[in-house]
């Protein structure tokens, strides 16, 4: 843990002076490297892994659907309001990353009829994505860049806006910090659809805050964790205001040898009365040494709350495996059924096409018995 | 030559060392015949048809079974369904994310490959499932759900029943196929064995109530008790054990 404490000084960007974050940034930083609860989060990924990919040059990821009316595009923005978006307590390192890197705004004023899409080619600069109110539109993220990168994305629903956020993340060598931090207003709607392979170390941090009356999100996840290769998945959904609902479905394979961790943290806040949540987290283990960490929790502060969460560690049924083979499915491709059938409940979205493939491609190397 | 024979079958739930469950079984069909097996319950019933298709947790101590003189008894599970063999389950299970079609096309294709046969092309075999679907009063929507995923106990029975007149087995087993059906399924079910019935295969009925017997009508009733068969006769017999019950056999 000792590389908790280590962090380089912070060198402030021009648009903080603007904003109520210049107020003590570096001490809040400071605060926020220290904080307890900050060793859980890092508990299984060396933080370092991670805050030594700020020192990688930066690259503007290439967007598509950006031309369409609506979108404004700009980059090293002079001003942001970024106060009530941006927190440092709960993600200093992505703050320090926005304080390294050049910044890349997008406002989004109009319902997007093409998916506005952000395709990551390296190290990315840091993405604030601002949507209108009453604006639908659909955010598809990808990189299948083998160097090792990270993208940090900030995205800030307005009321009863509707954003479909879908993302695969598919190379398998590259150490790889992906985090979005998400706030959802007034009636506004979030969905992510998230699939992954695991990599060297794939890192995804998700953070979404139901800051408005009857804010909704909504997350699934399909992992596959191939053989020795690693993941860390850390989401917290915190529901701010009253009448809030949250479900999350996330289901991961670990292939042996692999390491998979989840944390999913529900955080109810006092004001967030008849708030509803639901997580539920499966984990498939192939093999006797797949490591699977996982960490269902929730944190209530009201009565007036309706949650449910769940996680499950196991391996492939039997039952299940007996009705394929009695119809003449060899045990192998049965197997290799199953498990595409289990990451097949979670692979939803605008990419789901190509998720679906892309998941599996590592059982067909495996040996499935 | 017998299509299914049994021969003095022993079995135990678990391992050598288990529960005797079979206890010298013997039973033989020939192609084109209709056997019901009845019997009260813990008789050994649905522990025969598991271990005909060879599920896990059960061991043959003694005796032997072979469909068409081939001896089942070392195959897997996969290997007996590739022979021939087919278990209509009393439970079907639910697979969810596998989706339903891609399912009877892995089946088929497993099927047909250990047979060197060609494998149906995609279309004509989405046509092919499709039209048995509709006979079976099953919506064609069921297809594209996950296997047996959110069914009603008379679709998932349909849904086997689907799957035995698609793969045409030599020998079928339907192990209490009746069991949660209503009346209008019951009849659907027993119109897809009907149309399945031919000179070439066999099939086993597994029930506890004479009135599948009704529909499907079989060749030979045998009556199972404490893992043996104890009486064999007609269809008439069936109606004796409704009428009376069991325990004037036992």
């Amino acid at each position: 843990m000792a590389d908790l404490e280590t962090h380089e000084p912070l060198d402030l960007p021009g648009w903080l002076n603007d904003t109520a974050l210049a107020k003590d940034p570096v001490e809040s930083y400071q605060r926020a490297l220290a904080r307890p609860a900050r060793r859980e989060l890092w508990k299984y990924t060396p933080a370092h892994k991670i805050t030594e990919l700020r020192q990688l040059p930066a690259i503007q990821p290439s967007l598509s659907g950006h031309e369409q009316a609506g979108v404004t595009v700009t980059a090293n923005p002079s001003n942001l309001d970024l106060a009530d978006l941006i927190s440092i307590q709960r993600a200093p390192e992505a703050f320090a990353q926005l304080c390294k890197q050049p910044l890349l705004h997008i406002a989004v004023t109009a319902d997007l009829a093409q998916p506005l899409s952000l395709h990551h080619q390296g190290n990315s600069w840091p993405v604030i994505i601002d949507v209108a109110p009453s604006i639908s539109m659909t955010l598809i993220e990808d990189c299948e860049q083998e160097d090792d990168q990270q993208q940090t994305l900030w995205l800030r629903l307005g009321a009863n806006s509707a954003v479909t956020h879908a993302r695969n993340s598919f190379g398998t060598t590259a150490l790889h910090w992906q985090f979005v931090s998400v706030q959802v207003h007034t009636d506004g709607q979030y969905r992510l659809h998230n699939h992954a392979l695991a990599s060297t170390l794939r890192r995804q941090d998700t953070q979404i805050q139901l800051v408005g009356q009857g804010a909704h999100a909504e997350l699934t996840s399909a992992v596959m964790v191939a053989e020795r290769l690693n993941l860390d998945q850390q989401i917290t959904i915190e529901h701010i205001n009253a009448h809030t609902t949250s479900r999350q479905r996330v289901h991961n394979i670990v292939a042996d040898r692999g390491k998979c961790t989840f944390n999913g943290r529900i955080h109810i806040h006092e004001g967030a009365k008849s708030s509803d949540a639901q997580l539920s987290n499966k984990n498939l283990g192939l093999g006797a040494n797949a490591t699977i960490n996982t960490k269902p929790e929730l944190e209530i502060y009201n009565d007036d709350v309706s949650c449910a969460h769940g996680a499950t560690i196991g391996q492939l049924d039997d039952n299940q495996l007996f009705y394929l083979c009695s119809r003449g499915v060899a045990p192998t491709v049965a197997r290799r059924l199953l498990c595409e059938g289990f990451l097949q409940q979670c692979v939803d979205g605008p990419l789901a096409d190509t998720a679906g493939s892309a998941l599996v491609a590592p059982l067909q190397d495996m040996e499935m018995t | 030559m017998s299509l299914l024979e049994v021969k003095d079958l022993h079995a135990n739930v678990g391992e050598e060392d288990g529960q005797e469950i079979l206890k010298g079984l013997n039973l033989q069909i020939q192609a084109g015949e209709v056997h019901a097996i009845m019997g009260p319950n813990g008789s050994g019933k649905s522990t025969l048809a598991n271990v005909l298709s060879g599920r896990p947790g059960y061991t043959v101590t003694r005796g032997s079974l072979s469909l068409e003189s081939e001896d089942l008894s070392h195959l897997e599970p996969h290997e007996r369904a590739q022979a021939g063999l087919f278990l209509a389950f009393q439970y079907p299970v639910e697979i969810p994310g596998v989706s339903n079609m891609e399912f009877l096309k892995a089946s088929t294709d497993s099927l047909a490959k250990a047979h060197n046969a060609e494998q149906p092309d995609a279309a004509s075999f989405i046509r092919q499932v499709r039209t048995l679907a509709e006979t079976l009063d099953l919506d064609p929507q069921f297809l594209k759900r996950g296997v047996n995923e959110g069914f009603s106990g008379g679709e998932k029975k349909r849904n086997e029943i689907l799957q035995l007149l698609l793969l045409d087995p030599k020998m079928a087993i339907l192990d209490e196929t009746d069991s949660g059906l209503d009346i209008d399924a019951l009849k659907v079910v027993a119109e897809g064995v009907n149309r399945y019935r031919s000179a070439n295969n066999g099939v086993l009925l597994i029930t506890h109530y004479q009135r599948l017997l009704d529909y499907i009508v079989p060749d030979v009733v045998h009556v199972l008790a404490d893992g043996q068969i104890i009486q064999s006769g007609d269809k008439n017999l069936a109606l004796e054990l409704e009428a009376k019950g069991y325990t004037w056999l036992t």
